[in-house]
């Protein structure tokens, strides 16, 4: 699939089907795969994270999703929207805040679907256990009782891409084509 | 009819009910959002008073700010006793604000309360 289908407006689609070969790009390193199966991960509890109460002003610090890590060979995709009256981040890894500019970085709000409402500017990949985390921000005048975010996406398996003489792919040595993962690391 | 946007850029959120208890004495009624990088504002989408208890009909206002401070936004509103008291928004001017939304009655017991349209990021 070419990569036209990252961040693809409308309905969120697979990126690749069984068969594609793909190129993650995780902990600064390209890793190629074949996707060997693909599966909807729909929208509803237990991918819907409640960052719990807080109170006005206040600010909840990353939070690890471990429900959306990965079993080995597989990474997800995933889309997000909040369902409270709450700012919040995304980081793929403590240290690595997503939808930056050079000055700035986005955080999803409940307006946040109103301009997009596919939320296909959310989109975000997570390889294996590379785990996303949330943090939060109660830009109300009131305390939150609850802060609610929900992701929904696809799970994608995949085995290590080889050449036809048997060697794995590298990006010194890449397929002709394939779609690119940004998982993590930017 | 509704104005301005013609795609609601909008958040639906509502006040708690409020006992007016003090005549003509401003009360908070709605918080707006304040935390933000820029500012919210909010209008009046809905209003709904309880008036069953009272001796005499009243003097609704919505506005803005508490005591010496207080800006009405919208015209008086004549809340008629022993009946419901419900305004919709095609009944309400599009009074946009970014400041919490106070009220005051001239007669004390009313319970109002409000459902707005938040705009911002």
């Amino acid at each position: 699939m070419p990569d036209i289908m990252l961040y693809r407006a409308g309905q969120m689609q697979q990126v690749c089907l069984p068969g594609d070969l793909v190129g993650i790009w995780d902990q600064k390193v390209w890793t190629f795969g074949k996707i060997t199966l693909v599966e909807g991960l729909p929208y509803g509890d237990p991918f819907i994270f409640n960052l719990g109460a807080i109170a006005a002003g206040g600010v909840v610090q990353p939070v690890q999703l471990p429900n959306l890590a990965m079993s080995d060979l597989e990474f997800g995709q995933f889309r997000m929207r909040v369902l409270d009256d709450v700012a919040v981040g995304l980081w793929m890894g403590t240290a690595d805040r997503r939808w930056r500019t050079k000055n700035q970085v986005a955080r999803v709000t409940l307006f946040s679907h109103l301009m997009d409402e596919d939320a296909n500017r959310t989109e975000f990949f997570v390889n294996e256990d590379d785990y996303a985390y949330i943090g939060a921000w109660n830009e109300t005048s009131y305390p939150l009782n609850v802060a609610r975010v929900a992701f929904w996406g696809f799970r994608y398996r995949y085995e290590p891409a080889r050449q036809s003489n048997g060697q794995l792919y590298t990006i010194n040595n890449p397929p002709s084509t394939y779609t690119r993962i940004p998982a993590q690391a930017f | 009819m509704r104005t301005g946007m013609y795609k609601s850029m909008s958040i639906i959120k509502s006040s708690y009910p409020v006992l007016i208890t003090a005549a003509n004495t401003p009360q908070n009624l709605f918080l707006i959002s304040a935390g933000g990088n820029v500012p919210r504002t909010a209008k009046i989408v809905k209003i709904m008073v309880g008036a069953v208890t009272l001796a005499n009909n009243s003097i609704l206002q919505f506005g803005t700010g508490l005591g010496g401070a207080w800006v009405a936004i919208l015209p008086p509103f004549l809340v008629v006793n022993a009946v419901d008291n419900q305004w919709a928004e095609d009944q309400i001017p599009s009074a946009t604000v970014a400041a919490n939304i106070t009220c005051q009655s001239s007669i004390l017991g009313l319970t109002v309360m409000i459902e707005v349209e938040e705009f911002g990021g």
